[in-house]
Parts: structure tokens; sequence; C-alpha cells
């Protein structure tokens, strides 16, 4: 079983404190954010984000206690204090600068919190490019729900070959 | 065309999640070739969607031939299945049917949370009939999706049946099917190809599954 959806975004919002608010929350959370927390299709058991944040200033999250880190697996991986996995990305999410994803965010409430998610044409870019099995259910989800609110303009000008793409999944969706 | 011809030819192009046909014509030879191959590839349940120009292949396509042979029948039963909405209370009564998919998966596993339910059935009645005798009919809006699937193939070993089952469907159901093999490796005759990266997920998931356990 994965989260159960109060405690990840409890979760969420406590990553979203200890960031202070230098993150982007990409993944399910940001999949299940823009779907509004309903008829969710899935569930997860780790927390993806972009972060601004220097990588220094997570290695003092640690040290502070604020989060854990392990060597596993040929890279490090972090935890909540809590046990909740976390994919931390400083760079780029699938050939999208973090600095571009951050500055194109936009708010999502999750409790009495504001945090960030990536907009909808960059999740939906992101997804397409990871190209895996998983993802796609992702992005049938989304595309059933939004065709109608996606920003054409946006996707061809910076990202024509997924835009295509996307709409020939639209048009086989429907 | 036989399958096997067809699926050569289409194997060679990348796995995404659509293709050009473009790309596929210049790999065929021929538009009319290209057309026979995905007719029959249509007919195996190996095209989920095609439209002007585009063709979303199912993520079993790029499987192996051994493996091919071995899901041909889920495919068959995944094409011919026929969705019957029902309340979720409803599922406990169909659970003598042959569960497979994402609840058998679950008993299985305990891994991802299910929600549609996939059983096998003579016929799609046989099923209706079942909720009917207990005050239940089929209900168009709300509820949850009962999926209907014609009995085709080996069900001997319910494992491995749930197990190819999920390597059909693709999707998510390939996390199922990794979980499956890590958890029954000796249950399973066939097994099918996944990327690395999904392997390394399902055994971190499954690591963090015992983990969650003690923390709770």
């Amino acid at each position: 079983m994965g989260l159960n959806v109060r405690f990840l975004k409890g979760e969420s919002e406590y990553l979203n404190l200890i960031f202070e608010g230098g993150a982007v929350f990409i993944g399910a959370v940001a999949v299940f954010a823009h779907l509004g927390w309903k008829g969710m299709h899935r569930t997860t058991r780790e927390i993806d984000l972009a972060t601004i944040v220097e990588e220094e200033a997570v290695d003092r999250l640690v040290e502070e206690g604020k989060l854990n880190r392990f060597y596993e697996r040929r890279k490090y991986v972090y935890y909540t204090p809590r046990g909740v996995k976390i994919d931390l990305f400083f760079h780029d999410v699938n050939g999208i600068p973090v600095s571009e994803i951050y500055s194109q965010s936009v708010f999502s409430k999750i409790g009495k919190s504001e945090v960030r998610i990536p907009r909808l044409e960059h999740l939906l870019v992101m997804k397409y490019r990871s190209g895996r099995a998983q993802d796609r259910e992702d992005i049938e989800i989304l595309l059933r729900r939004f065709h109608n609110k996606i920003n054409w303009e946006f996707l061809n000008k910076g990202y024509p070959n997924e835009s295509r793409g996307l709409r020939a999944l639209i048009r086989i969706l429907h | 065309m036989d399958i096997y011809s067809a699926l050569s030819l289409v194997q060679r192009v990348k796995p995404g999640m659509v293709v050009e046909t473009r790309s596929l014509v210049k790999i065929a030879g021929s538009k009319a070739t290209l057309s026979r191959a995905l007719k029959v590839l249509e007919e195996y349940g190996f095209v989920w969607g095609r439209a002007r120009g585009w063709v979303a292949f199912a993520d079993a396509l790029w499987q192996p031939a051994y493996v091919i042979e071995s899901i041909l029948p889920s495919l068959r039963a995944l094409r011919g299945a026929v969705p019957v909405r029902c309340p979720r209370k409803a599922f406990e009564l169909l659970r003598d049917f042959f569960v497979t998919l994402d609840w058998k998966a679950w008993e299985l596993t305990g891994y991802q949370t299910p929600r549609n339910l996939y059983v096998y059935a003579d016929s799609v009645e046989d099923v209706i009939r079942r909720l009917r005798a207990v005050g239940l009919s089929r209900i168009s809006k709300g509820g949850e999706l009962v999926y209907v699937l014609p009995r085709v193939g080996d069900f001997s070993n319910p494992t491995e049946r749930t197990y190819l089952d999920c390597v059909a469907r693709g999707g998510r159901s390939w996390l199922d099917a990794v979980a499956i093999e890590l958890l029954y490796p000796d249950e399973l005759s066939v097994r099918a190809v996944f990327p690395v990266g999904l392997v390394e997920k399902v055994i971190e998931d499954l690591s963090l599954m015992s983990e969650e356990t003690e923390i709770r």
C-alpha cells in the first residue's frame, strides 16, 4: 500500500516548510494536486521535489536532523524524519531546468500551506519525456481532465515535439 | 502477414507513448505494408489507439518473442474486456470468478492499491446475473468498474496468469508484474523484460513497504 493521503499531505507541508517554499512538488503529489486530490488512480511511497535550494543548504537540513540522508544504490537518498523517501532534483527534471520549473510553477493548497507544483504543461512534458510505462496513465488522466486547459502556445514554443505527441494522444483518447 | 512479421517490423521503432506513422512507413517500405501490419497488431491487442498520422502501442509490444507468445491469450482477453459498473461493495460477490490484474496482484503482493476489478467469466451475463441475484443491477453512473474478460488461455497457475496479464496490460500493471516476479520467482516459468529503472523502483518500494509497517 502507498502512503495515505493525510500522511502524504502532512509530509508535503513539512517539506514545504523546511525548504522555505524553495521547492516544487513534482511526481505523484503534483498529479494529485492538479486533480484536486480527488479520484486518485494510484498511490505513492515517495515525494519528488525539484528544488532551487543549494545542495549545501540541504546538507544543513541533514545536520539539523530535519532530513535523513543515506547512501543507497550508488546515490544519496533522503527521508523525512517520519520515514518518507524524498527524491531531490537540483538541476533538471527530464531536461527541464529546475529554475524554469520553479519560475513557472503554480500554487496549490495542501492543508494550511500553499505549495508550489509545476504548471500543467511542464508536468505533462516531464511525464511524456520519461517514457515510463507507469507515467502513461498519469498522462492519460491529466489529458482527459484538462485537455481544454492546456496552453498550447507555451508547449508549441518550448516543447514542439512533446506538443505534437500530446495532441496526438488527445485525439486518440477522445 | 503473421503476428511475428508485424511485430518485427514495428519493434524497430523506439518505444514511446505515441509513434508517428510516417516513421513506421519508412521502416515498412510502403503504406500498404504498414497498414497490413497495424491491422494484425490491432487484432492481437497491441494497438490501443490510432489517430490521423499517429499510433499508440501497448507497452508489451517491445517484449521479446518468447514473452509475446505467452501473453497473446492475455492480450486477446484484455481486448475483449467488457466494462460493467457496479458498487464497490459488490466486488466481494464476484471473488469466486477468476480475479486477475489489480486486485489479484494486490492480494499477492500488497503493493499497489487496487481500483477496478478484472474477472474472467464465460460471459458478461454470468457476472450480471450474479449481481442481480443479490439485488444489484448494472448502474450507468458512479460505482466502480468491473471488467469482464473472456476466458482465453491457461488458468492452471493463477500467479503466473496474473503476472502475464499484468505484462500484457502494461502501464502501472508492469509495477505489479515486477513485484510478483520478485516475490514469487518459483511460480513463474516465463520472465518478461523490464527497464532497470522500473525494477529498481519496485525493489525500493517493496523495501519501503516493510519499513512503513515498522514506522506506523
